[in-house]
């Protein structure tokens, strides 16, 4: 029933690993690059996501990323939604635009460590940039995130609850450690499904 | 009072969140879920379990990066007491411009916390930036103590917004607290109509567990000591009490 419950381990039959997080009863917000090679959305066979806290396995249905991942695999479009069989029982954290435009917060993000298979907590004020074509970018001096943990969230604890403000991507040097999700790129992501 | 007779007694308003909820909240919902026909009536304090955990969490983790964000502006203000030292040294070869710069001394300009030390630092490179002439390696140090300063001023902003969001977050747990004690109230009420011939058994469901300490969260208390300057029984003595073992 607690937020974290619907924490995932994404695991790939090459080996690579990665996290996301469910934020509905039938979708997990991920990296787009966890669940793709080239670009392409890699087949469903070859993922395994585990909700780690509930002991169970989910079903993937669908994976959806964004066009310009699939074209240019920008960063800026590391992003993708995979449709699961519906899971009842989790206590869904909500998508929230946080932080504002060009505004810094303090925020905490979780995954699991590709090495040791163990959660990981990495926190510190993140700003949120906005690249060129509208993308919302989050930076932070305070952490990187550590390989395996690409796709986990990034939230904030609201009066209301916990609140995903984004997914972590690849570390890349540069201090940029995720994106921020909008309702218009969930609803982007959707409609791919 | 006969049992069902009144309100039930619900755990104290001391206990904390998570004990509410491991030792009250969640056994009362599981004993409400088996009643048949009170389906709606576990659903409503489902929902209010369920809000009382999502507050329970984002305070938790509120509190969590309060301590992270003090943490972080307490290393950055390390940082800019490093670069106003490095700038003293700096201003060293020219004793006239480190006395205007520092008029009263390294110590003074190192004291300020937080907030105050960026006022500091903005009155520090005011100061050199007035001074008619600076030592050439002034310049470097002056510029990392610019940064240093917009740095420590980020963390310190960010240190007040945390505390801000937890005072909200921590609101906002108390009201779903009351909110929850009243969704118990009115379920009780809704089972008792439900079931107007077992009342004795709606009240045990709903009243808090007896138990030692409960409610406050504390410890048992500990046996009491013996009364200070007691007589002893004649013949004995403190010393021969312990028995040859010495207190390490």
């Amino acid at each position: 029933m607690s937020w974290w419950e619907s924490l995932v381990q994404i695991r790939r039959n090459d080996l690579e690993k990665g996290s996301g997080v469910f934020i509905s009863e039938t979708e997990v917000l991920t990296a787009a690059h966890v669940v793709t090679q080239d670009g392409a959305p890699l087949p469903l066979a070859k993922l395994t996501m585990d909700i780690r806290y509930q002991s169970l396995l989910a079903v993937p249905v669908a994976v959806a990323v964004l066009p310009s991942w699939i074209t240019s695999g920008l960063t800026a479009s590391d992003i993708a939604l995979v449709r699961v069989e519906a899971r009842s029982g989790l206590g869904l954290p909500t998508v929230f635009g946080v932080p504002a435009p060009s505004a810094s917060a303090m925020l905490e993000s979780v995954g699991f460590e590709a090495q040791n298979d163990t959660e990981q907590r990495l926190s510190g004020s993140v700003q949120c940039r906005v690249g060129p074509a509208g993308e919302r970018l989050l930076y932070s001096k305070d952490f990187a995130p550590i390989g395996g943990m690409s796709g986990g969230p990034v939230y904030v604890g609201l009066a209301s609850g916990i609140h995903v403000a984004g997914i972590l991507i690849r570390e890349s040097g540069s201090g940029l450690i995720g994106l921020s999700v909008t309702a218009s790129v969930l609803a982007q992501l959707r409609s791919q499904l | 009072m006969k049992p069902g007779g009144g309100p039930p007694r619900l755990p104290g308003v001391g206990q904390s969140t998570q004990s509410l909820l491991d030792d009250y909240a969640k056994p009362l919902l599981s004993e409400l879920r088996r009643i048949r026909a009170a389906e709606a009536i576990a659903a409503r304090v489902e929902q209010a379990v369920r809000a009382l955990e999502n507050v329970l969490h984002a305070r938790e983790l509120c509190e969590r990066l309060t301590l992270r964000a003090d943490a972080l502006a307490a290393d950055a203000e390390l940082v800019a007491e490093e670069q106003i030292r490095a700038l003293f040294a700096a201003l060293a070869s020219d004793a006239g411009v480190q006395a205007a710069v520092f008029p009263e001394g390294l110590g003074a300009s190192l004291a300020p916390r937080g907030q105050l030390q960026v006022s500091e630092i903005e009155r520090l490179l005011a100061a050199v930036a007035k001074s008619p002439s600076t030592p050439l390696n002034a310049a470097a140090a002056t510029a990392r103590l610019a940064m240093a300063a917009t740095t420590l001023l980020e963390r310190c902003s960010a240190a007040a917004r945390t505390q801000v969001a937890l005072v909200d977050v921590s609101t906002a747990e108390q009201h779903q607290r009351r909110s929850f004690r009243t969704q118990c109230h009115e379920a009780y009420g809704a089972i008792i109509a439900l079931l107007p011939n077992r009342r004795g058994k709606v009240a045990r469901l709903f009243n808090r567990p007896e138990r030692e300490g409960a409610g406050l969260g504390l410890p048992a208390a500990p046996p009491p000591t013996p009364r200070v300057g007691a007589r002893l029984a004649p013949g004995k003595s403190k010393a021969r009490k312990m028995d040859g073992r010495r207190a390490r």
